[in-house]
């Protein structure tokens, strides 16, 4: 019914379509893999700024002790950065000793949320 | 004549005719309604007497009018005929603010008293009006309802009303008339809530209402908030209803009034109120627990509420999902029985009934698996990671919970200071920095300008960021900003040079600070302070490619020499941070750091810089006073001038004096070639000033300021002047384009012109055609010429042919 020229074009045709497809998939697969990385990006921060603004809100600027409502929901907070570091050194300032250790804590802590915020 | 007479006659009968049956139709007689004189609405005109029925106010031929003094007319009973409201020995007033007074009379039905009855803001009556016949008339019940177009008088102000009096409320040009409920919020579990209007400065009083008709709703002043309860005279939805668990979407309406008692259109807002507490209910717990096992429960709440948790003297959060399902995993416990309570708070801020939970924990030991089992745990450990999800359960097991001791730790006591308070106060409080304060000493114009603006502390540098600010020149600094006018003879306002400056002046400049000035010593330059992103003062300076730049410095103690760079920082002029103005100068100077020299490690470490130019400065008159002349460089680009002084007190080390000095490339002529611009060579640019006591616009003299003026272009088709303050404009001629006459603009301190400028040909057309148009013209042109051949050929032929 077709000759063997028409299969032959209809054939090239074809792979071209296949080729051009799939490069246009290769792009798009990149761009939402770069969309995904900024994507997670943005929430780390988010999360990292929610335990910060929890930790200025309810600590720092707190004149009596913390309650256990701020607690879990500062204890939730920093796991939810899924940070060991952070963790780490929250627990090194909720198991401070001392007065001066806290404040040493305090830095440390500050110091290491504003470093995990990505821009 | 006679006829057109006639006509006209017979004409004006009929409009006159036309008229009077109209007037006749309408009410017998023409009434005028508005708000001073009003008539009864079409619609609202319907009063109900207890004893008589209906009474109709603006029934047709009674002429019903309210004017500020009276109630006339007559209004009609359907049994008991007509009632005067204006009977001779009596009749109904009114005190201009709508309340009304005195006795109307029907021949049926009697006095009638209307003595509490008002006409409100809106022009509806309210009230009742009483008599011993009629009963009690209300005017403002279920189905009746009494309207006028009239208004009280303190609505309307005095005098002629304004065009205004009778438009709607105007929203805000951006924002239509709304309403928001908490601020936008969408649910609230308080009926008191807050209301927040957008409306426009014409409104001046406001009507709200939980119900669409405003039932009992009275107009009051208008505040842009407002504390309202929504359940306010609706009562009985908010007591008897039964509200569901997620809460009840309540509306509140509102009109808008002008001062003349317009309203706008009803607007309105819902919001849900939830006040209904959770309820928490675990359905999914053991009778007993191992001890070597999570103790996991499950249980439904309202969809996204919180549960508290307590037990074993610890606490814990856990979340009701979406579907209100409960899943919590509270890890291992010890034996024996532990009490475990569970307080629900849905997401609106409702705490539910704690509930308590008595969970067993057995101490019987997990029972061994047979061997096979064993295994066969293992292998699904094992094989986890590799089973697609859709084959895994369906909801997995939670987390264990996190918890918080009982007490708190030491360090969320609120009884330590976490924060170093006296670093931070010592921070704070810190003075502004030291080169900062040596600037403000050595110019008092900076000084007034920072305690205007608020700038005491090293805190407050910060605000520089928002202000630009110009440092004085060295001609004001020396004592020399008023011009000296010679008479009869203006001169144009410029720096002096430093050859003419007296001992006096130059003791008054400061010391430490390199100023610049161009056009031969006469334009002081403009010099800005800049905030480095570092929090640095710098100070810049803008000049024009090639053109000539002394720079002046004062040194505080006796020098040995004085040393100069010139430096290319970058060919890429970087954005600077911010400017700031000091005040409006006759001219400026470059200005390098204040005090702002800073002391110099020797050698100088230029590794990482480009060292176009060394030079020294020079003291010939030995007045202390130092100058040296360059010239900026031929490429655009932003520079740096360091200026280093070395003293002869060996023992002082030198110190640096640093200035960003950014050059602009020159102006240039060009026309535009597509695309593209080609530079026009042989333009004669001429720059004009603004000669203020002539008020005539004159040629700039250039050669006073050691330039040329008019400029003729070359190949390059550049042009620059360096000018002082003045107002300008530009013109340019060249063979074979049209004279360019640019607008006018102004040079506020010492600056260059170097705006580009664009010619326009004589002869555009020539650029249309080039050798391909030609072809293509001389191939069209011979195809038309051998159409023409054939044609004449087969002319000839058919002519032969006949013959």
């Amino acid at each position: 019914m077709f000759n063997q020229r028409t299969i032959t074009i209809a054939a090239i045709v074809f792979i071209v379509g296949i080729l051009l497809i799939a490069s246009q998939c290769y792009v798009f697969w990149q761009k939402l893999k770069t969309a995904e990385s900024l994507l997670q990006t943005c929430q780390h921060n988010e999360e990292v700024l929610d335990f910060t603004k929890l930790f200025i809100g309810k600590v720092l600027m707190a004149e009596t002790d913390v309650s256990f409502e701020d607690r879990l929901k500062l204890e939730n907070a920093v796991r939810d950065i899924s940070s060991q570091e952070i963790f780490s050194q929250w627990q090194k300032f909720t198991e401070s000793k001392t007065e001066v250790q806290a404040q040493e804590e305090v830095k440390n802590l500050l110091e290491l949320l504003v470093s995990k915020i990505s821009y | 004549m006679a006829f057109f007479s006639e006509k006209r006659k017979i004409f004006l009968f009929f409009i006159l005719f036309f008229l009077i049956i109209a007037g006749l139709a309408n009410s017998s007689v023409f009434v005028f309604a508005s708000i001073t004189n009003g008539t009864i609405d079409s619609t609202y005109k319907y009063a109900w007497a207890d004893e008589i029925g209906w009474i109709n106010f603006g029934a047709s031929g009674g002429s019903v009018q309210i004017t500020d003094s009276a109630f006339t007319g007559y209004a009609w009973s359907e049994n008991y005929g007509w009632i005067n409201l204006n009977p001779s020995t009596s009749g109904v007033a009114n005190n201009g603010e709508g309340t009304l007074s005195g006795y109307a009379w029907g021949e049926n039905v009697g006095w009638i008293n209307f003595s509490g009855v008002t006409i409100n803001s809106e022009g509806q009556f309210t009230g009742a009006a009483t008599g011993d016949v009629v009963g009690t008339i209300n005017f403002n019940c279920s189905g009746c309802e009494v309207k006028t177009d009239w208004r009280p008088v303190s609505l309307r102000g005095g005098g002629g009303l304004p065009s205004g009096a009778y438009s709607a409320p105007v929203s805000l040009p951006l924002f239509p008339f709304s309403i928001l409920i908490n601020n936008g919020a969408t649910v609230t579990n308080s009926q008191i809530v807050t209301l927040g209007f957008n409306a426009g400065e014409d409104v001046k009083r406001i009507a709200i209402s939980n119900a669409a008709d405003f039932k009992d709703a009275v107009q009051e002043d208008y505040q842009p908030t407002k504390k309202w309860d929504l359940c306010g005279k609706q009562e009985e939805i908010c007591k008897n209803i039964v509200f569901p668990q997620t809460g009840l979407s309540l509306r509140v309406y509102v009109k808008l009034y002008t001062q003349y008692g317009q309203a706008s259109e009803i607007i309105s807002s819902s919001i849900v109120l939830d006040n209904q507490a959770p309820v928490v209910e675990i359905t999914g717990i053991k009778p007993s627990y191992r001890t070597d096992e999570d103790i996991i429960l499950s249980g439904n709440c309202e969809p996204n509420s919180t549960i508290t948790l307590y037990w074993a003297g610890k606490y814990g959060l856990s979340y009701a999902d979406a579907q209100g399902k409960l899943r919590v995993n509270l890890g291992k416990l010890s034996s024996g029985t532990h009490q475990l309570r569970l307080t629900p708070e849905d997401a609106v801020g409702n705490i539910g009934e704690t509930i308590i939970i008595n969970l067993t924990i057995g101490t019987a030991p997990t029972p061994l698996l047979p061997s096979a089992l064993r295994a066969i745990d293992r292998l699904k450990t094992v094989f986890k990671p590799f089973i697609p999800k859709i084959f895994q359960p369906a909801t997995p097991e939670p987390k264990i919970i996190v918890t918080v001791p009982e007490k708190a730790p030491l360090s969320l006591k609120g009884e330590w200071e976490i924060l170093f308070q006296k670093q931070l106060e010592a921070f704070v409080l810190e003075p502004l920095p030291t080169e900062i304060r040596a600037l403000v000493q050595k110019f008092p114009q900076l000084e007034r300008t920072f305690e205007k603006v608020g700038i005491a502390k090293i805190t407050d540098v910060n605000k520089l960021k928002d202000v630009k600010i110009t440092l004085p020149g060295l001609t004001e600094v020396a004592g020399f900003s008023e011009m000296e006018i010679e008479s009869g003879k203006f001169i144009l306002p410029k720096g002096i040079s430093i050859a003419r400056l007296t001992a006096q002046a130059k003791a008054k400049i400061p010391t430490e600070i390199v100023f610049a000035k161009g056009g031969g010593g006469l334009i002081d330059y403009n010099i800005t302070l800049s905030l480095t992103e570092q929090g640095k003062l710098e100070q810049v300076i803008t000049t024009i490619v090639g053109h000539s730049l002394e720079l002046v410095v004062k040194p505080d103690k006796p020098v040995e020499k004085i040393k100069g760079y010139l430096v290319f920082k970058s060919k890429k002029i970087e954005s600077i941070s911010s400017n700031f103005s000091l005040e409006s100068l006759t001219a400026s100077l470059i200005f390098s750091d204040p005090n702002l020299a800073q002391p110099q490690d020797t050698p100088l470490e230029f590794e990482n810089k480009l060292v176009l130019v060394d030079f020294e400065y020079t003291d010939p008159d030995k007045d202390g006073v130092y100058t040296a002349n360059i010239t900026t460089p031929m490429v655009d680009g932003e520079y740096e001038i360091i200026t280093v002084m070395y003293y002869e007190d060996k023992t002082e080390g030198p110190k640096a004096i640093r200035m960003i000095t950014v050059v602009d490339p020159e102006g240039y002529v060009y026309e535009k070639n597509g695309g593209k611009e080609t530079r026009i060579n042989g333009a004669i640019v001429s720059l004009y000033w603004l000669n203020t006591e002539t008020k005539q616009y004159e040629l700039w003299p250039a050669k006073e300021y050691s330039q040329e003026n008019p400029q003729i272009t070359d190949i390059r088709g550049i042009y620059s002047f360096l000018v002082p303050e003045g107002d300008y404009y530009l013109t340019v001629i060249a063979p074979g384009y049209f004279v360019y006459e640019g607008k006018l603009f102004q040079v506020k301190e010492g600056s260059g012109v170097h705006i580009n400028i664009e010619l326009k040909t004589k002869y555009w057309w020539l650029k249309i055609i080039d050798w391909k148009i030609i072809v293509i013209i001389a191939v069209v042109s011979l195809l038309i010429f051998n159409f023409y051949l054939d044609i004449k050929r087969n002319k000839i032929k058919i002519s032969k042919g006949y013959k």
